[in-house]
């Protein structure tokens, strides 16, 4: 049977198979999760490749490890409980295996290689949802339902095409899970063009978002038609990132998402910040379901190349977004600049990652990861993703800071820029502290006598530095002179002085090794001192000096939020 | 302590001398200031500390070596990447990955911009 379901499904998914889909036969569960997911959310929104109504159909049944599964998804997508059901069942599976299947399920490189992943994932998955579906397998609520709902939404073309994309993707994944199940019609339904329309429509509605399914789903399609897979992708994405139980909000983030998507990558991320600040899944899905599409568009393209072993299926979907505005985005920008969301789909435990990432990610709470669709899931790809991500958002952090450097795009261009920055910088310290010797030659500077007034009044100055302070005026006493009368303190005089101190700083410090608090606190002084005399020369009060510098210095150095 | 022995101009070398200690004395005072809650100061302290204290040892390596110095550079130069470019600037980056190098990357140019301020004031 499942090999007769199979032949069905590859057929259809072959015609439009253009993704990769990767089904690594080690992430079963995900690629469970994400069937199911998949069918939840939408079959069409994974309707990049249409070969996968079959698809789905087995992740569908395969995650519910019965024909109940099957149903529920064709069907149960489309009726809340079932749906919940799955969801419930999926989620199972999908935090167990976070952002393994989903990536996998979703990338079917072809009908083929989606058989033999599905057949792993299926046998894999057959045994441990079985366990596990048992409190989660919805009856088969409406075999029949799933007609009903098919036949409730109208052709339309935009949604049958997405359908279509969707059930290529679930198209084969449903024909494993169905095949075992035994439960033909679903796989029918997916197969059929419109079914796929109207799984999405489904999907929507169940959660409620029928009318923002109808118009989205077009919208969708149309977008997707970009990069069909893509957005199929990302919709599985979108789906089984959310868990089955975020079905609902899922596909009704995922329409937003959608929306956004549509709008621009900003646009997403700002949803998807929004989302995310809430901290729910719902969130989290509408990333993955704008990553997703972002994603599926085209770094699914991109990524499918990359093995789908991204297990940042969310990260895709964000990157796809910014991938839409420039479709050649290395991967990498997409993910780092526009995922947000994927960082923290990635790393399920990663949360602390989003939380460093506040400017963009900021979904994340604990999102499992996902890999996305089209992308690896590979824990190895997700800290990729993660990584990248991170650089991306120290750039843009670092473009601010480099003045002229707003309309820069690139990291090569933005590096280069502050290499000469901080190289001109370095220059004009050197110029200028040229300048101060050719301005202040012989300036006696009672120096000793300001470092050793310092030291001894130097705040906070611990015993050790005390320790040595009297060795340190031992050398300067003298040099005591009046303040009035240092003025005219030789700047070499100074600068032996401040070597001397510093030497001496150092030989004390160094037996005192406690970390730099001791040093930093004499030194601290020490500068004072040396600021001072720097100053003494323009008459000007020395402590500001110092005090402006290290006033300065604090409050002028970005604490990296990163 | 050297003192101002001639009233002439001050000489060439004088002047390097004086500018190597400023600059010296800026660069430690910002690193300073930072405290060690950063690595570049932290690198830079200790570049500042070995050098005042190995300044001799460093000194004949140097002149020993420039040769081999000028070569190496030369070939160094043309593989170096911008990363280990920045690195260089960037003191204690060598030891750090592009993440980490970034960072403080950032915190060294906001403390560099600083410096070049308070100097400008003097």
């Amino acid at each position: 049977m499942e090999m007769g379901d199979k032949d069905k499904f590859d057929l259809e998914k072959r015609s439009e198979n253009h993704i990769n889909y990767h089904l690594p036969g080690s992430v079963p569960s995900d690629w469970r999760f994400s069937g199911a997911n998949i069918a939840n959310s939408s079959l069409g929104l994974v309707s990049t490749d249409n070969q996968m109504p079959v698809c789905r159909g087995d992740l569908v049944g395969a995650s519910c490890s019965s024909a109940s599964m099957v149903d529920s998804f064709s069907p149960g997508v489309w009726d809340h409980p079932t749906n919940t059901q799955n969801l419930g069942f999926c989620d199972i599976n999908v935090q167990h295996n976070a952002s393994t299947i989903n990536p996998i399920g979703i990338r079917k490189g072809g009908p083929a290689s989606l058989r033999s992943g599905i057949d792993k994932t299926l046998d894999i998955v057959w045994n441990p949802p079985s366990s596990q579906l048992k409190g989660g397998i919805f009856l088969p609520t409406t075999p029949g339902a799933l007609p009903q709902s098919l036949s409730q939404f109208p052709a339309d073309s935009a949604f049958i095409e997405r359908a279509a994309r969707f059930s290529c993707f679930n198209g084969g994944n449903f024909s494993d899970v169905v095949n075992p199940l035994g439960i033909p019609e679903p796989m029918d339904l997916y197969s059929r063009g419109g079914g796929m329309m109207q799984v999405p429509h489904e999907v929507f509605a169940g959660s409620g978002l029928k009318s923002i399914p109808g118009g989205q789903g077009q919208k969708n399609v149309m977008n997707m038609g970009d990069s069909s897979k893509d957005a199929s992708l990302s919709v599985e994405h979108v789906a089984t990132e959310g868990s089955p139980l975020k079905n609902e909000r899922r596909s009704g983030s995922f329409v937003r998402s959608h929306d956004e998507a549509k709008q621009g990558g900003s646009g997403n991320e700002s949803e998807e910040t929004e989302f995310s600040g809430g901290g729910r899944q719902e969130e989290q899905s509408m990333l993955e379901g704008n990553g997703g599409e972002l994603s599926a568009k085209s770094p699914g393209s991109k990524k499918r190349k990359r093995n789908g072993q991204d297990a940042d299926p969310y990260q895709a979907k964000g990157n796809q977004q910014s991938i839409e505005a420039a479709k050649d985005n290395p991967e990498v920008q997409q993910k780092g600049d526009e995922n947000p969301a994927s960082t923290p789909n990635k790393t399920a435990g990663k949360q602390g990652k989003q939380g460093s990432q506040a400017s963009d990610p900021p979904k994340e709470e604990y999102i499992h990861v996902r890999a996305r669709r089209g992308q690896a899931t590979n824990s190895h790809s997700l800290a990729e993703r993660v990584r990248r991500e991170k650089i991306s958002e120290r750039m843009k952090f670092l473009q601010d800071l480099v003045p002229g450097c707003s309309k820069v795009i690139g990291k090569a261009v933005m590096l280069d820029e502050i290499i000469n920055y901080v190289q001109s910088l370095q220059r004009q310290v050197e110029f200028l502290s040229m300048k101060l010797a050719t301005v202040n030659p012989r300036l006696d500077f009672n120096i000793e006598g300001l470092h050793t007034k310092d030291i001894l009044h130097s705040r906070a100055v611990p015993s050790s530095n005390l320790a040595f302070s009297p060795e340190v005026p031992m050398a300067y006493p003298p040099f005591n002179v009046s303040q009035p009368g240092l003025i005219q303190g030789s700047f070499p005089g100074m600068e032996s002085h401040s070597e001397m101190l510093r030497r001496a700083i150092n030989s004390q410090l160094t037996p005192l090794t406690g970390g730099f608090k001791e040093p930093t606190q004499l030194p601290n002084a020490w500068d004072y001192e040396l600021n001072n005399v720097v100053q003494m020369g323009y008459a000007t009060s020395a402590p500001q000096d110092s005090q402006d510098i290290n006033g300065s210095l604090p409050p002028g150095h970005m604490k990296a939020e990163l | 302590m050297r003192r101002a022995s001639t009233l002439g101009p001050p000489s060439d070398e004088e002047i390097r001398t004086r500018t190597r200690r400023i600059r010296i004395v800026s660069y430690s005072s910002m690193a300073f200031a930072v405290g060690s809650s950063r690595a570049w100061s932290r690198a830079l302290v200790l570049k500042i500390r070995n050098r005042a204290r190995f300044r001799g040892i460093l000194r004949n390596k140097c002149l020993a070596s420039k040769k081999k110095r000028v070569i190496k550079r030369h070939k160094v130069s043309r593989e170096m990447s911008k990363t280990d470019m920045l690195r260089r600037l960037v003191p204690g980056g060598a030891g750090m990955g592009i993440c980490g190098l970034l960072e403080e990357t950032a915190h060294y140019m906001t403390c560099l911009a600083t410096q070049v301020h308070e100097i400008d004031l003097e």
